[in-house]
Parts: C-alpha cells; sequence; structure tokens
C-alpha cells in the first residue's frame, strides 16, 4: 500500500483500524508503521475528529419504548400479512391488500355485467330494426347494424 | 474499489429464529437491535420521538417480513438499517416540505444556531454537527463511523461505489472537524 492510499484511509475512515476496509485493513498497519513519521499530522488529526465524535454517546433505549414495541411485534398476524394490531405511535397503516382486491374484482364485474347489457340491447334493437324491413314500414331512428356485430 | 471478502451473517440464527416465528426470537430481536436502530435514526433524525418511530416501524417491518427474507439475501443488520435509512430519508423529506411551508425563521426569538450550539452539551453538539451536514455525508458518516458498518455494504446500502462512498466520509469529517474545532483543540 503506498503512502497516499494510506492517507485516503485516514481521512475516510479515522484512526481506528477497525473501521478500516477489511481487505485492506492488513496493508494498511503496516503502511502506516513504515509512513509513521510522514503520516503522523493526518494521524493525529484523525484521531482527534474520531475523539470529538466519541462525545455523543449512543441514545439509550427507555423501557416505555421497548415494551411498545414487544407489544406491537407481538400483535401481528403474519399469517395474514399486513395484519397488525399494536399500539403504533403516529405510524402509516399497512396496505390492505383484501380491500383493494375486493375493489379490483368489482370494478371488473361491473365493466362485464354493463358489456352484456350493452350486447343485449344491440340484439333486441337489431330485431326491432329487422322485423320493421319485415312489416313494410320504416323507422328512421332505427338503423339495421350488421347481423356479423353480433357474433 | 477495494472489496472485502463476503462474511457469513452474524444475525443468521437469529434471522432464521425469528423466520420461524419463535417468540423467543421476538424479544431477542428487540434487544438485539432496538438500541442499534434507534441510535442510528436518532443521528439521523436528531429528535427522539421521530427516531422512536422509526426504530418501531423497522422492527416491525422485519419481523412482519421475516418470513419472506431469502435466507442467502442482505445481513439481518444490513437489511434493517437499510430499512431505517429510508424511513428516514422519507421523515426528512416531510420535514423539508412541513419547515419550508409553516415555519419562517425568525431572527431575535432567542439564541441564535451558534450560540445554543455553543450552550449545548459535548453530546449534543456533536449531535447538532451531525445534524448539519449534507444529508449524503451524514448518512456515509452515520453508517460508517457510529454503526460500524463495512465500507462495501454501505455503499451497497447507499447504491453508490465504495470510492463515492469514500469521498462522502472524507468531505463529512472535514465539515465536522470545523464544526467541532472547539471540542478538538
Amino acid at each position: 500500500m503506498d503512502k497516499q492510499r494510506l492517507e485516503s484511509i485516514l481521512e475516510a475512515y479515522g484512526a481506528a483500524p477497525r473501521r478500516w476496509p477489511a481487505s485492506e485493513r492488513e496493508a494498511a498497519l503496516q503502511a502506516s508503521a513504515r509512513w509513521a513519521e510522514e503520516i503522523g499530522g493526518i494521524e493525529a488529526e484523525a484521531r482527534a475528529i474520531d475523539a470529538a465524535l466519541a462525545r455523543s454517546t449512543g441514545p439509550v433505549v427507555d423501557a416505555a419504548l421497548r415494551d411498545r414495541v414487544v407489544a406491537a411485534l407481538s400483535a401481528v398476524d403474519r399469517a395474514a400479512t399486513g395484519g397488525t394490531t399494536g399500539p403504533r405511535r403516529g405510524l402509516r397503516p399497512a396496505p390492505r391488500w383484501g380491500l383493494v382486491a375486493g375493489l379490483a374484482a368489482a370494478c371488473f364485474g361491473g365493466y362485464s355485467f354493463a358489456a352484456l347489457l350493452n350486447a343485449d340491447l344491440a340484439a333486441r334493437r337489431y330485431e326491432a330494426a329487422a322485423l320493421a324491413v319485415v312489416q313494410g314500414y320504416d323507422d328512421p331512428t332505427l338503423d339495421v347494424p350488421s347481423p356479423e356485430a353480433h357474433r | 474499489m477495494h472489496p472485502e471478502p463476503e462474511q457469513q451473517d452474524p444475525d443468521h440464527d437469529l434471522a432464521a429464529r425469528i423466520r420461524r416465528g419463535d417468540p423467543a426470537a421476538l424479544q431477542r430481536l428487540v434487544d438485539a437491535k432496538l438500541p442499534r436502530i434507534f441510535g442510528f435514526a436518532r443521528r439521523m433524525l436528531g429528535d427522539a420521538g421521530d427516531a422512536e418511530d422509526v426504530a418501531q416501524e423497522t422492527l416491525l417491518r422485519t419481523w412482519q417480513r421475516a418470513p419472506d427474507r431469502e435466507p442467502g439475501g442482505p445481513p439481518l443488520d444490513a437489511w434493517m438499517h437499510t430499512v431505517a435509512m429510508n424511513l428516514c430519508r422519507d421523515r426528512l423529506r416531510r420535514r423539508r416540505e412541513t419547515y419550508v411551508e409553516v415555519v419562517p425563521d425568525l431572527p431575535g426569538e432567542g439564541p441564535g444556531p451558534v450560540a445554543r450550539l455553543e450552550a449545548a452539551s459535548d453530546a449534543d453538539r456533536v449531535q447538532a454537527a451531525i445534524a448539519r451536514l449534507p444529508a449524503r455525508q451524514r448518512e456515509a458518516v452515520v453508517l460508517c463511523h457510529f454503526q460500524e458498518i463495512s465500507n462495501i455494504r454501505a455503499a451497497e446500502m447507499m447504491e453508490i461505489s465504495v470510492e463515492a462512498l469514500e469521498s462522502l466520509l472524507s468531505r463529512g469529517r472535514r465539515a465536522l472537524r470545523a464544526l467541532l474545532a472547539d471540542l478538538m483543540a
């Protein structure tokens, strides 16, 4: 590993080897021993930033949050997709796929019924127009569609 | 690119147990991952209430979707962090929209941001400095420095190259050095 790469690692990941890329850790440790003097300033700066960030201790999870999460997870019925009943704090509800499927089925059913009704009306109009021709009178409101249209 | 060897998921057993719905695994999942995910969300969002919501939703999704997770997929911890990160992004986006529309910056009402930063505790000041980073730099620093997620995994989660991740990390740390200069003296 060259000095430039070692400097890049220190600037990106800091001075703690455990945060360095695993595949380069060993080589970086050797390089850091080899160029200890040359990289001293960069390493010291990386260590100082690490120390400043270490003043931010991790937030503590209180018992109320833990209990709420356990209750929420315990209330999940994994057999029914998305079925949760646990206490939640201002969270978006999961999508109700059963309702979505029901609405889609209703829409398809309505469309099919309308199509059948339309076909039935067209057939009746054709019959009326054909009867008018056979009986010798002409109704201008009745146009005679091609019989092929009903096949 | 400096790839790391693929490692087995250290949470392999826990992941298998929650996939089976083992009730004891539920407690183990909460104990092992809630502090970690809450800490991640807290640093990403700055607000404890929002972080609690994100942590709860992340664990809920983990438990709900466990049967659907492929055994050979991303490690449990990385998968959970990805869920949490996306939830944090949603919250930050909504927050920006709300703040721009509703909350004007009122000069002269109480101490300014610099004075507030100086008055806060060291931990609060570090948190405030993290909050001032651009979003992508903040994600990179929180994932790699605080959560100690590997560079390759973090780059995958952020959908960028390792080189791009390193650039974000370097710029983020330079910005933090400037913001926390007196803590480093």
